[in-house]
């Protein structure tokens, strides 16, 4: 369904724009019709930008987008905009995609207003389609956003996107400031609404609990680069990169439960902080964390190479 | 012993729309040295619950109950006595650094100040015990960095001076609203272990919607629901015997638990249901739930429960 080769961003930032941030930086995947791809990262490591480049809301420095064999890049503004109603994107926060002023009827309305060639009764009785599909009552429609309660309002925004039928939904962090109980009703639709209509997803996580449960693959992402990328059961069973098994390691040891189960873990708890897209540091970005790290690591960034089905990862010593 | 007991606590807030009943009859206690998780969803009362126990809270505020600290109650001290406790036997690490540090003072002012509130000593001896502070919280270069405003460090170095101002003067009661909210998973660790090290001698409340954090650094865990705590025991207990449906829904939901969600949503704290606040929601409920509101009640050694079916 979707192609993504070298996809690259930089930004240029400050005065005489003379510093550039690598936001992204040659990212590669693909995702099949129906599947799942969770990319997972630190906050400000390029993950939102990769979704933003994907949507062509932003234009890349370099890359292909094929969707659905079509290149994104390539299309003029007019054929872009034929082809976004198949492309749809949830964010964080709901409030942000509803506009407070409209009811949530019209707010479902208006895409099939806008997009399609229903009539006016074939739009309200779409409304109340849309409305079921994503678990809302007829009592809900009449309401505003902040009548209703933000995992409600997520499923307004589910419902407006589904208006659109759309094949790719990319969903950034869709669910992080819910709470847990509200999350896995969103989550669980989001997985109901795939089996029925065969959607595929980006689905962009810090929480390799919700990924692990939402994904057929997952890529890891660093400062801009994919370190890591392969079959949920791989990554989580036999990850490979020194900052994925990082990653594991924390967030097994930081699940609820007692006794802290990160025995089979082989990370260990990094030391040092998030560095900055600003300065990426030379040779592998992540060596100045890295337990692992030699000489060649400093001066040398390490390809991606395969190391079993479907399973990436890039570092020189694996 | 216990070190802070509060018995029968009400928090309600007059508003426009009615009585927000924020908190509801809360009993509880904590013990010297001990780590007592307060988890709960959002809006149901554990910020206010905090700011209750160091009274930092609107002046039309209709607080009842006690509130035993060290054998005084809280709610019949003078501002003046309460100022005193704040800070120096009681303190707050706050739930966003980014709001509660002032950006037009370097951090180790920042400290020194909060130390001199308390303590006398002269400017630059609080300076100084500011630069060991940041020490024991691992900010590497601490001399240097005392200079520095917040802006120049990064959300997780911004924790460590939360938690550095929290400590600085040495109080025996911590109470820390979120201290891991939004932190990457790789610094939440990093924190999560830090605070374990620097509070081993002390009493904290930890308030978190994070089951997973709370899991790692307590030794008991509440759950709070819609103003009033609806089960707590050891952190043992709560993950393997869950007894309330709230708790165990709760722990259901998790993605590494099952996912399944809770129906419905948490009520509003002005129109709460009656009888058992949790009955809409509930898939045990039967027909006295909806009439009396269940008490907490021991059913195990320390393991307490609001529910007439558990
Ligand atoms: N000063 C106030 N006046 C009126 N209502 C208030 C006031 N302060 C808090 N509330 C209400 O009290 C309830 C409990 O708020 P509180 O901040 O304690 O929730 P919380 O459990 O800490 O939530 P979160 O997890 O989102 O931090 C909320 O409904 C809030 O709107
Ligand atoms: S008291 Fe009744 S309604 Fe409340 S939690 Fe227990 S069984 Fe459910
Ligand atoms: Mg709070």
């Amino acid at each position: 369904m979707l192609e993504v080769e070298g996809l690259t961003k930089y930004f240029s930032s400050g005065l005489n724009k003379k510093r550039s941030v690598k936001a992204v930086d040659g990212v590669s995947f693909n995702i099949g019709k129906g599947k799942t791809l969770g990319l997972v990262g630190e906050s400000g490591c390029g993950k939102t930008t990769v979704g933003r480049l994907i949507m062509r809301l932003i234009e890349p420095t370099a890359g292909k987008v094929l969707f659905d064999g079509i290149d994104l890049i390539a299309l003029n503004r007019k054929e872009l905009r034929n082809i976004r109603p198949r492309m749809q994107m949830i964010f964080q926060d709901p409030d942000s995609s509803l506009d407070p002023r409209m009811k949530i009827s019209a707010s479902i309305e208006e895409p099939l207003r806008l997009h399609g060639t229903y009539s006016r009764d074939e739009r309200e009785q779409k409304v109340l389609e849309l409305v079921k599909i994503v678990g809302l009552g007829p009592e809900h429609i009449e309401r505003y956003p902040y009548q209703l309660s933000g995992g409600q309002n997520q499923r307004v925004v589910l419902a407006r996107i589904m208006a659109m039928n759309p094949d790719l939904i990319i969903a950034d962090e869709p669910t992080s400031s819910l709470d847990v109980s509200v999350q896995a009703q969103i989550l669980n639709l989001m997985k109901d609404m795939q089996k029925t209509f065969n959607l595929s997803y980006l689905f962009i996580s810090h929480d390799l609990d919700v990924v692990r449960i939402m994904a057929d693959h997952i890529a890891v992402m660093y400062l801009g680069r994919l370190v890591e990328i392969g079959e949920t059961n791989d990554i989580f069973n036999s990850a490979k990169h020194p900052y994925t098994q990082a990653l594991l390691l924390a967030a097994t040891r930081l699940q609820p439960g007692v006794g802290d189960g990160a025995g089979h873990v082989k990370g260990i708890i990094l030391k040092g902080d998030t560095p900055s897209p600003f300065d990426i540091p030379t040779g592998c970005r992540f060596h100045m964390r890295c337990p692992h790290q030699k000489d060649v690591c400093l001066s040398q960034e390490p390809e991606s190479f395969e190391v079993g089905v479907g399973h990436y990862v890039a570092c020189h010593f694996v | 012993m216990n070190l802070l007991e509060i018995i029968d606590l009400k928090t309600h807030f007059p508003t426009s729309n009615g009585l927000v009943k924020a908190v509801d009859t809360i009993d509880m206690s904590i013990s010297e040295q001990e780590t007592f998780g307060l988890i709960g969803e959002t809006g149901c009362g554990k910020s206010v619950l905090g700011h209750s126990i160091i009274r930092l809270l609107q002046s039309d505020t209709v607080m009842k109950g006690k509130i035993i600290y060290k054998g005084k109650n809280l709610l019949e001290i003078s501002e003046a006595e309460m100022r005193n406790i704040r800070g120096e036997e009681i303190a707050m690490i706050l739930q966003n650094p980014t709001t509660s540090l002032n950006p037009v003072i370097t951090v180790g002012e920042q400290i020194a100040e909060a130390i001199r509130l308390h303590q006398r000593l002269n400017k630059k001896d609080a300076k100084q015990k500011a630069i060991e502070m940041l020490e024991a919280v691992r900010i590497p270069s601490p001399s240097q960095r005392a200079n520095e405003y917040p802006h120049e460090f990064s959300g997780g170095m911004k924790q460590r001076v939360m938690i550095a101002m929290g400590l600085a003067c040495d109080p025996a009661l911590v109470i820390a609203d979120e201290p891991t909210k939004g932190l990457d998973v790789t610094i939440k660790i990093q924190i999560v272990e830090l605070m374990k090290e620097v509070t081993a001698q002390k009493a904290m409340l930890l308030i978190t919607h994070d089951l997973g954090v709370a899991s790692e650094m307590c030794d008991r865990i509440a759950l709070m629901y819609a103003g009033e705590l609806v089960e707590y025991a050891s952190v043992i207990e709560i993950f393997e015997n869950p007894l309330h449906p709230y708790t165990i829904g709760f722990l259901d939901s998790l993605p590494g638990r099952g996912l399944v969600p809770i129906p419905g949503m948490s009520p509003s704290l002005i129109d709460l249901p009656d009888g058992c606040r949790f009955h809409p929601r509930c898939s045990h409920v039967m027909e006295i739930c909806r009439q009396k509101h269940p008490g907490m009640t021991e059913m195990k050694d320390g393991h307490f429960v609001r529910c007439f079916h558990a």
